[in-house]
This record gives structure tokens, C-alpha cells and sequence, in this order.
């Protein structure tokens, strides 16, 4: 009995710690137990494991509310080859006839959720077979630069939109082509209203030979630098380090032998203050360079300009 | 297709790591979360983290234990931010080094990943939906006591509940399956 009010001292206190409810007196106490018993230390691990497995869980569960879709998408194409793109309600039933066990998570009420406006800012599909990319990076807004050029989309390639599609050239030195995109803010204004300003992209990408893996990647980084002044940043790894407001990179590896050749990838970066530039990266490569002769491609290209609003209080 | 104007990409070894800092930021931001329960920090250590592997790309091995590297680095991120931001109810700095000493494997902890679907659905629907808002929306107690119609207090005994009973399930059915 004694040795259960223990643990139930302890379990209560390391719960409080991970939940960050601690108070001094407490934290210096639970600290002197973690110090001094192993047991102590396995019982701490294991409480922050579930806190762990719970977040993980309850925003991938957010995530397919909302979207009713994963990060990665196989994408319809006109050719109605391959498979369906998976909507919102579909989405429920297929997951939940692989795993019964996530249903749940759609019956989570999204109550009054926050109001967002959205913006699409830019939508490239490559139609145009002229495109000139001008070098490897933009030194100007809203001009893409990269190793990317158009080429119209056929049987075996079937443009996701339009009639044509962005064709990677084969990486040479490196292990990823890229094609990459300037945004300046400067251009779109804030709201006044108080409010949270993300970017989003989406891009859909294609390997001709599903055999080899392939790695795509959407990168965004924020910089409160004007777009003329982002290229040698990103070009010097110590600097871009030092230098960049916020980073972040979506890598997607194809499985080998998968049927459908596209694949929608989705990153989004909360715009951090001080930003004037958003710098898209959008890139393709064989996950063993050197060891496959895939093509590459890239079609649909969306980004949004979200601002969320504080959320409507509940009823 | 060349582009002669254009200055040679950085080195692989950078791209890399950060390939596999993305394949298993979940296993490194357990790690974190475990040792820097504050979602805020939490997210702070990941992105210095990021950063630090980034940056020492060309000390990592390749087909060595890239997680138990990242979280290497990770461990030294916590005690930094800890020492930055010396708050008085958090834990010891010895007790987080103690803690970091013990880490479990990434591998033990992803066992725990199966079980959980089937716990959380012993739940109530109501707890659920603290659970989501506390997880997901990061609403404090205060938040989630007005729109569940609760007291705070109680929102906090119904959560702290529902992760001892949570932990007490995955236990309970990871030892069954071993």
C-alpha cells in the first residue's frame, strides 16, 4: 500500500511536470527523486513516451480532419490510370478499413474552428514550352528559376493540370535538380486584425521508373532579407544557418514498385515576423545517386498565402 | 540544360542529414518533448537542432545510428535552452542529464506506437476531445474548462487520468505482445 501511494506521489508529479504544471517546491522534489532512483527515471520515461505518442496521434488526427487527406497523395490524373484521389470521406472509410482502430479520430468535433482566409498566389503547371528558368536561383520575386523545363505531358506522363509538365534535368553534381521561386511579401499586405500568416505549397511530382526510389523535397525558408539578397544566403551553408528566420524541409521517398508515378507533396511554413522573402525549393533525385536512371517531374504547383484569425469563442 | 552562372550546390552530406533528420523527427521530437515538456521550447530545441546537425553534417557517420546521434545533439539543445531560459519550476539541470543518461531507444518507444490507437478508443468521447484540444489545439486548461463546460481543476484531473490509464493500457498490452 505504502509503495503504491509512492508511485502514485511520483506519477502524479512527473504527469505534472510533462503537462508543465510544475510549482517550484515540486519540481525541486521531483528532481531529487529523478537524481537519485532509476526507477524513478524509467516511470518519467514512460509517462513522457505516452505524452509523446498522444501528440503524435492527435495532430495527425487534426491533419485528416481537416483535409481528409495524408501529407503524400497519390494524385488522379486525366488518363484515369492509376488511383482516385481520396476525399475527405473516402479518406475515413479507407483508413478505417486498414485501421479500424483510427476511425475515432474523424468523430473529433472541430469546434468552432479558426477562421482562416486564403490566398493563392502562385499556380505553375508548366504550359508554357518556351519557359525559360533563368539560372539556378532567382535573384527576383516571383520568377522561377532551376533546372526544370516544359514538356508536354503523354501516356506515360500525363499532366496532373493542363497539357504539360516540368521535366527535371538529371542531377549532376549533387543528388537533387531543383526548381526554386521567390516570393516577396512586401507584395501582400497584412490584415490588421490580429492573426497568424503561413505559406503553403503543394506540388505533385513524378518518377518515370517506380522500380528505383526517388526522393522529392519541398523546401521553404523565410528571410527577412529583400528576395535580391537571399541567393549567396542560401548558397553559404554557415550563413544561411546564421541568417534564416525559419526553415522547413518535406523529403518523400517513393517505394519501390509503387503503381502510380505521381505524388502530391505539401509543406507549410508559419511566416515568422521579419520576414520579406519566402524562398521555395522544390527538388528531385534518385535516393541512390548514381545507381538509377529515372526522370523526373513536377506539375501543379499552388501556393497559398493563409492568414488564421483568433478563433470565434465556443457557444 | 547547364547553368553555367550558377555556384556548385552545398555538400551532400548536408542534404543527408537533413533527408534523415525528416525521416525521423518524430523519434528525435519524442526524445526532446521527453526532456523539454514545454511545447514552446520544445519546438525551439527542435529547429536549434536542426540547425546544429546541419551544420555538423560532415561528423556524422553514414550507416551509423543517425537518431541516436541527432538526439546526441538534441540532449546538449535542452541543456543549453535550459541554461538560456533558467526557469525556476522546471526540472534540475542534473536531473535532465540523469534522465538523458537513461533514454530508452528510440526502437523501444516506437513499440508503444501500436498499442495506442486501441487505448485511445477505450476513452471517453469527451476525454478525446480534451485530449485533441490539449495535443492538437494546445489550449490551456483554462480554454478547454470554458468550452467543456468544466472547471479547470477538473480538466486537469480528467488528463492526467487519462494518461496514467493510457500508460497503464500500453503497458499492459505491449507486455502481452511480447
Amino acid at each position: 500500500m505504502k509503495e503504491k501511494d509512492h508511485n502514485s506521489e511520483l506519477d502524479a508529479l512527473i504527469d505534472a511536470c510533462l503537462d508543465g504544471q510544475l510549482s517550484e517546491e515540486k519540481a525541486d522534489r521531483l528532481s531529487r527523486w529523478i537524481e537519485g532512483s532509476s526507477e524513478a527515471r524509467e516511470r518519467y520515461w514512460q509517462m513522457a513516451a505516452v505524452h509523446g505518442l498522444i501528440e503524435q496521434s492527435m495532430q495527425s488526427a487534426s491533419l485528416k480532419a481537416a483535409t481528409g487527406q495524408e501529407f503524400v497523395t497519390p494524385v488522379k490524373t486525366d488518363e484515369g490510370f492509376r488511383w482516385s484521389r481520396i476525399n475527405a470521406v473516402a479518406a475515413g472509410l479507407v483508413i478505417g478499413l486498414l485501421s479500424a482502430s483510427l476511425a475515432w479520430a474523424y468523430a473529433v468535433p472541430l469546434i468552432n474552428p479558426s477562421p482562416r482566409e486564403s490566398k493563392e498566389i502562385v499556380f505553375e503547371s508548366f504550359e508554357d514550352p518556351e519557359m525559360k528558368l533563368a539560372g539556378r536561383f532567382p535573384i527576383i520575386a516571383n520568377q522561377w528559376s532551376g533546372a526544370v523545363r516544359s514538356v508536354p505531358g503523354n501516356e506515360d506522363v500525363p499532366a496532373v493540370e493542363g497539357t504539360c509538365v516540368g521535366q527535371f534535368s538529371a542531377p549532376t553534381k549533387s543528388k537533387f535538380t531543383y526548381a526554386r521561386y521567390l516570393i516577396d511579401l512586401d507584395e501582400h499586405p497584412e490584415p490588421g486584425e490580429e492573426h497568424v500568416r503561413s505559406v503553403e505549397v503543394e506540388a505533385s511530382f513524378f518518377t518515370s521508373i517506380p522500380e528505383e526510389s526517388s526522393v522529392f523535397q519541398i523546401r521553404l525558408g523565410a528571410f527577412s532579407q529583400d528576395p535580391g539578397a537571399v541567393r549567396p544566403i542560401w548558397n553559404d551553408h554557415d550563413l544561411l544557418f546564421d541568417t534564416v528566420l525559419g526553415h522547413v524541409g518535406r523529403n518523400y521517398t517513393t517505394e519501390l514498385g509503387q503503381r502510380t508515378g505521381w505524388h502530391k507533396l505539401r509543406a507549410n511554413i508559419e511566416v515568422p515576423p521579419g520576414t520579406r522573402s519566402i524562398l521555395i525549393s522544390l527538388g528531385a533525385g534518385d535516393d541512390e545517386p548514381g545507381s538509377t536512371t529515372s526522370d523526373h517531374f513536377v506539375d501543379a504547383v499552388r501556393v497559398r498565402l493563409v492568414d488564421t484569425f483568433a478563433p470565434p469563442p465556443d457557444d | 540544360m547547364s547553368y553555367p552562372d550558377d555556384r556548385t550546390e552545398g555538400p551532400d552530406a548536408t542534404e543527408e542529414v537533413q533527408l534523415l533528420f525528416v525521416r525521423h523527427e518524430n523519434s528525435i521530437r519524442a526524445f526532446v518533448r521527453a526532456l523539454q515538456p514545454s511545447l514552446a521550447d520544445a519546438d525551439d530545441v527542435m529547429q536549434e537542432t536542426f540547425l546544429t546537425v546541419s551544420r555538423k553534417a560532415t561528423s556524422f557517420e553514414p550507416g551509423t545510428n543517425f537518431v541516436a546521434w541527432a538526439c546526441g545533439i538534441a540532449r546538449l539543445k535542452v541543456l543549453e535552452n535550459f541554461r538560456l531560459k533558467k526557469r525556476a519550476n522546471v526540472l534540475s539541470e542534473a536531473a535532465i542529464s540523469a534522465l538523458a543518461g537513461d533514454a530508452p531507444s528510440p526502437q523501444s518507444l516506437s513499440e508503444r506506437e501500436d498499442p495506442l490507437e486501441g487505448c485511445l478508443e477505450r476513452l471517453t468521447p469527451k476525454v478525446r476531445d480534451l485530449l485533441w484540444r490539449r495535443y492538437s489545439r494546445r489550449q490551456s486548461s483554462e480554454e478547454m474548462a470554458e468550452a467543456a463546460g468544466m472547471t479547470a481543476n477538473a480538466v486537469r484531473v480528467a488528463l492526467s487520468k487519462a494518461r496514467v490509464t493510457l500508460r497503464d493500457c500500453i503497458n499492459s498490452q505491449h507486455q502481452h505482445a511480447r
